[in-house]
């Protein structure tokens, strides 16, 4: 797949797993887990990349005695995945149409 | 290999990145051990877990742009000389200029003898070849005139240049990939040298 694309589909994702509840970095990577296999170094720079874009905010909280860090989806961000779905709705139409059989000659 | 190694490896490879970049990915996967951990994973099981400690800090340093790298560096630097030092080296200043200039002055001298002797060698290819056609023709008008024998020892002086000429052409381009290799190959040490061993 392009890189390019790719990214763009990794930063939707991580909104996803974020989208209904806060969640902190081992829980994201487990929810993605049975879609797609995701390294703590690559999730790492998706973070960053999503929080400086504003898409989402960081706060640390404690759990069980440490330090842990939450992260909340922000209105941008819920906004990104909405339009994804429809820039995804765009592609099915013009999928369709690539894949569509040939009438014509039947 | 347990937690307190596995970032104590962290630490130690990313020490060519900004400190609170550093310290923030230190923190991270201290997050990721212990929540591991939590979950029920032995020690070494959740650090084994991550994965291979030198793969994630080359992943990290190709991630991280070659300017933020240089200019951690040129700050180390800069709190790493003691006054004592930037005292001797501004003393011996005069003592390190002119060997500076004299090492430039050799480097230029040197590219410069390299890159007039690739043009030394076009030159006489071209002059080879221009010289022996011209030859020939002069040759031509011996015909005319007469002197058999001059005319063919002309032309074979002719031929003989042109053939050298096209033959040389060979060695030029061959002398010219050679002295752009060296010359690549210096400056790349050049660099190399200016921008320190961590970055390659």
């Amino acid at each position: 797949m392009d890189t390019q694309m790719k990214r763009g589909l990794l930063d939707v994702c991580v909104l996803a797993a974020i989208q209904y509840e806060d969640s902190y970095g081992y829980q994201i990577i487990k929810d993605m887990k049975p879609y797609m296999e995701l390294s703590e170094s690559t999730l790492y720079t998706i973070l960053k990349r999503l929080e400086a874009a504003k898409l989402l905010t960081v706060r640390t909280a404690e759990h069980d005695g440490r330090l842990r860090k939450y992260y909340q989806i922000t209105d941008k961000g819920k906004e990104r995945i909405e339009e994804f779905k429809n820039d995804w709705k765009e592609m099915m139409s013009i999928y369709q149409f690539i894949t569509r059989e040939d009438k014509v000659n039947e | 290999m347990n937690k307190e190694e596995f970032l104590n490896e962290l630490k130690k490879g990313l020490s060519g990145i900004p400190e609170n970049d550093r310290n923030e990915r230190v923190t991270f996967y201290s997050e990721m051990i212990d929540d591991r951990i939590e979950e029920g994973m032995s020690e070494e099981e959740a650090v084994s877990a991550i994965g291979d400690v030198n793969k994630i800090i080359s992943q990290i340093m190709a991630e991280t742009p070659m300017t933020t790298i240089v200019k951690e560096r040129v700050n180390k630097k800069k709190g790493g000389i003691s006054p004592s030092t930037l005292i001797l080296i501004v003393i011996l200043f005069p003592l390190w200029l002119p060997i500076l200039a004299v090492v430039f002055g050799l480097t230029i001298a040197l590219f410069a003898t390299l890159w007039s002797l690739v043009v030394a060698f076009y030159a006489v290819t071209v002059a080879l070849v221009v010289g022996g056609a011209i030859s020939i023709v002069w040759v031509l008008g011996m015909l005319f005139t007469g002197h058999l024998t001059g005319a063919a020892l002309g032309v074979g002086a002719g031929l003989f240049c042109i053939g050298l000429g096209i033959l040389m052409v060979f060695g030029c381009i061959a002398f010219t990939k050679g002295a752009i290799k060296l010359t690549v190959d210096v400056l790349v040490s050049i660099k190399k040298k200016l921008v320190g061993k961590e970055n390659q």
